[in-house]
């Protein structure tokens, strides 16, 4: 898949650049609006990264230019502003997602499968499998080495959100803003005792463990098998 | 250099004010005095008319002896009375002569005063020669003689009257008898005239006194005035020059300057609290900010300068992700802080259960409680608990709360009970925890106040803070009681929506 990212940053870029192609996606950068709004004409883009403040051409107005021309590929805007009225005013623009830096790559790399999946209209799967382990989201059954395991609607929210995002690294930040709907830090560890509640249920009678913790970064849900 | 440049005297409002005053009031003084002027000058002139309309009637027997009796006895009787009316030295501003139908001088009282202008005198106006009574009443303007006027007596003979204003100045009338002769009578106005000279000079006099005494007061009541705009523009220079402490001092020049001098004030005290609001948010930025970026270095310094392995690199690495985030947490905190305390932030409100917010949270912290051995209660109100709110920003409020309860709590109990009094929800937690110091209570909501308890734990010190900028937002409040080793209880009132 091909992505754009227009950022000026280079530091930022690198690391964004370095994260994709590492996740498989061939990526273009380039650092100004101008460059950025024509190569979105010309080439085919499967997704754009695009900042806010850029020079020659700021990225809202880029986003307008190509809508514009109907250049309909999925655009995230990426902004260090955090209020509201920015996100508005880059949503109405025709961006289709918004990430304020700073940023977890993590969760940069999610939103923009997500996106790309929007566009190309591939519904989320509803049977979600890593290893042995089986999810029915619709019918709430979860199956180990076709074992059924119970959850917690809680715990039950979590796991789905780490099966859906197999091999990837899920913060904890992450973990309570997409999955809780809860935009803070908090100083105990209630992700930790969510998280060692579900490792109790999926891991504990099987050699090959599914949950991975990474000290301080994440959690990655991954059949080492 | 500011004052300065606008010293110019013209510029001041005072001087301004004093110089329009002096204007309209010299306006107004001329005014007033030319028709002061003008009235005594013309009832004086009246008066003269009345002095030689009665001597014309005085003398009509005239007419009548030269009718009868022509010849130099009669002439002998008119001279000696013109004499006596006239000559005698209290009189001698008013002469008589009587004029044969050819114009010549018959008798005359004395004429020596107006020697000069006896041709002048002598020539009869044309209008009493030939009798023109339609001329009556007006003012005929001649070449030489000037402010000719003309009336009748009561026989409806008419009078013409002649003002001569060469030489001696003097009022002159004409009148033509039935058998032709004139009679003339002209008497000085003189004294009239010093008189009006008199009262141009005392006019002068009081003009000048008039206006240096306007002028003086006129300036003093409108420095005293400006005296108000001068003490705020005082304040303010003072201020230009760093000190936000000053306030415009209130005086008693009346409501206007008063209410200027207040909203002044107003605008100070606003000031000044934005200004303490950056000053101390800049204090964080050096103290709380610093110290946590110390640690980063610090971590990553050590690791990189050691001979770590690569699982010492992936542990530095994490931890220094995780205390990035904490940092950004912080400073999005602080932001909210700031906009919520500004007045900023916008709330995005809508219909909200506290029951249903309270309850998923309680499923949230039931797994730490599990962990930590904390008997753990929710109690939601079975009347509801509906308020009109901003749900993500209430939600933050309670994870705070309850947040902190857990952070400070170890074994024991933590409650939380949603409760719906009179038009009022509030929402109370209780815990078993390590408590407040009564030292540390009333802090306990000021940015960045950490207890001596809290300094080993996690967290930065604005978690309340933000919780109460929010309640009070909402227009509600948050009330702690607590007791050390015991426990903290936090009451959450918010008011109910109807």
């Amino acid at each position: 898949m091909r992505l754009l990212l227009v950022e000026d940053d280079a530091q930022i870029a690198s690391f964004i650049c370095k994260g994709f192609r590492e996740a498989g996606f061939v990526i273009d950068h380039v650092g100004d609006g101008l460059s950025g709004m024509e190569l979105l004409l010309e080439e085919k883009y499967d997704a754009a990264i695009v900042d806010i403040m850029l020079p020659k051409l700021d990225g809202i107005s880029l986003i307008d230019r190509i809508r514009n021309k109907k250049v309909i590929t999925p655009v995230l805007i990426l902004s260090a502003k955090r209020s509201v009225g920015e996100r508005v005013e880059g949503l109405q623009s025709g961006a289709d997602d918004y990430l304020v830096k700073p940023f977890a790559f993590s969760e940069l790399l999610a939103r923009i499968q997500a996106l790309i999946r929007r566009s190309r209209n591939i519904a989320e799967p509803t049977l979600l499998s890593v290893g042995d382990l089986m999810m029915d989201t619709v019918r709430k059954k979860v199956t180990r080495a076709n074992k059924p395991i119970d959850f917690q609607p809680k715990e039950l929210m979590l796991l789905e959100y780490l099966m859906r995002n197999k091999g990837k690294v899920v913060s904890k930040t992450m973990i309570m803003d997409n999955v809780w709907d809860y935009n803070f830090v908090p100083q105990t560890n209630i992700v930790e005792s969510c998280i060692s509640r579900i490792r109790e249920k999926v891991d504990r009678s099987y050699t090959d463990k599914l949950i991975h913790t990474l000290k301080g970064i994440g959690y990655v849900l991954e059949s080492k098998e | 250099m500011f004052w300065k440049a606008k010293n110019n005297i013209f510029r001041r409002v005072t001087v301004r004010l004093t110089l329009w005053y002096l204007v309209i009031f010299t306006l107004l003084l001329i005014i007033l005095f030319s028709a002061v002027e003008y009235s005594l000058s013309v009832s004086l002139k009246r008066r003269i008319d009345n002095v030689i309309v009665q001597h014309f009637l005085s003398f009509n027997w005239i007419d009548d002896i030269y009718n009868d009796a022509p010849g130099d006895k009669v002439n002998y009787k008119i001279s000696t009375t013109f004499y006596n009316t006239a000559g005698n030295e209290k009189n001698y501003h008013i002469f008589f002569v009587l004029l044969s139908t050819n114009e010549e001088l018959k008798c005359a009282s004395n004429l020596y005063r107006w020697e000069k202008i006896k041709t002048t005198i002598l020539e009869v106006p044309y209008p009493v020669k030939n009798q023109d009574t339609t001329l009556a009443g007006r003012r005929i303007p001649e070449t030489r003689l000037q402010n000719l006027y003309y009336t009748h007596l009561a026989d409806n003979s008419l009078i013409a009257f002649k003002t001569i204003t060469t030489g001696i100045q003097t009022r002159v009338g004409y009148r033509k008898f039935n058998d032709g002769n004139y009679l003339i009578i002209g008497v000085s106005y003189k004294q009239d005239a010093w008189l009006l000279t008199m009262v141009q000079r005392i006019f002068l006099v009081a003009f000048a006194v008039l206006l240096l005494t306007g002028g003086l007061l006129s300036y003093t009541i409108t420095k005293k005035a400006m005296n108000g705009v001068t003490r705020v523009t005082n304040t303010a220079t003072s201020i230009g020059q760093g000190n936000l402490q000053y306030r415009v001092p209130l005086g008693r020049e009346g409501v206007e300057v008063e209410n200027l001098a207040i909203a002044f004030n107003t605008m100070l005290d606003k000031i000044n609290s934005l200004f303490l609001e950056l000053k101390q948010v800049t204090n964080n930025i050096a103290h709380d900010l610093r110290s946590p970026i110390t640690g980063i270095r610090g971590m990553a310094e050590t690791t990189a300068t050691r001979n770590s392995t690569a699982d010492d690199y992936k542990l530095t690495l994490g931890m220094i992700v995780e205390e990035c985030d904490q940092l950004i947490a912080m400073v999005n905190t602080m932001l909210d802080i700031a906009e919520l305390e500004s007045g900023v932030m916008k709330l995005n409100t809508n219909p909200v259960d506290l029951n249903i917010i309270l309850k998923e949270l309680c499923e949230l912290y039931n797994y730490v409680a599990e962990d930590r051995g904390i008997h753990f209660t929710c109690r939601s109100s079975a009347q509801g608990a509906m308020v009109t709110g901003d749900s993500i920003l209430l939600k933050r409020v309670f994870t705070n709360i309850v947040d902190n309860a857990f952070k400070f709590t170890v074994g024991g109990n933590i409650d939380i009970a949603v409760e719906n009094p009179d038009h009022q929800v509030t929402v109370t937690v209780t815990d078993s925890g390590v408590g407040i110091s009564p030292e540390d209570l009333p802090h306990i909501f000021e940015r960045f106040y950490r207890g001596d308890a809290s300094r080993s734990t996690k967290g930065n010190g604005l978690g309340l803070c933000l919780a109460l900028g929010i309640v009070q937002a909402h227009g509600g409040d948050i009330q702690v009681s607590s007791t050390p080793k015991r426990g903290s209880r936090f009451h959450i009132i918010l008011p109910a929506s109807s």
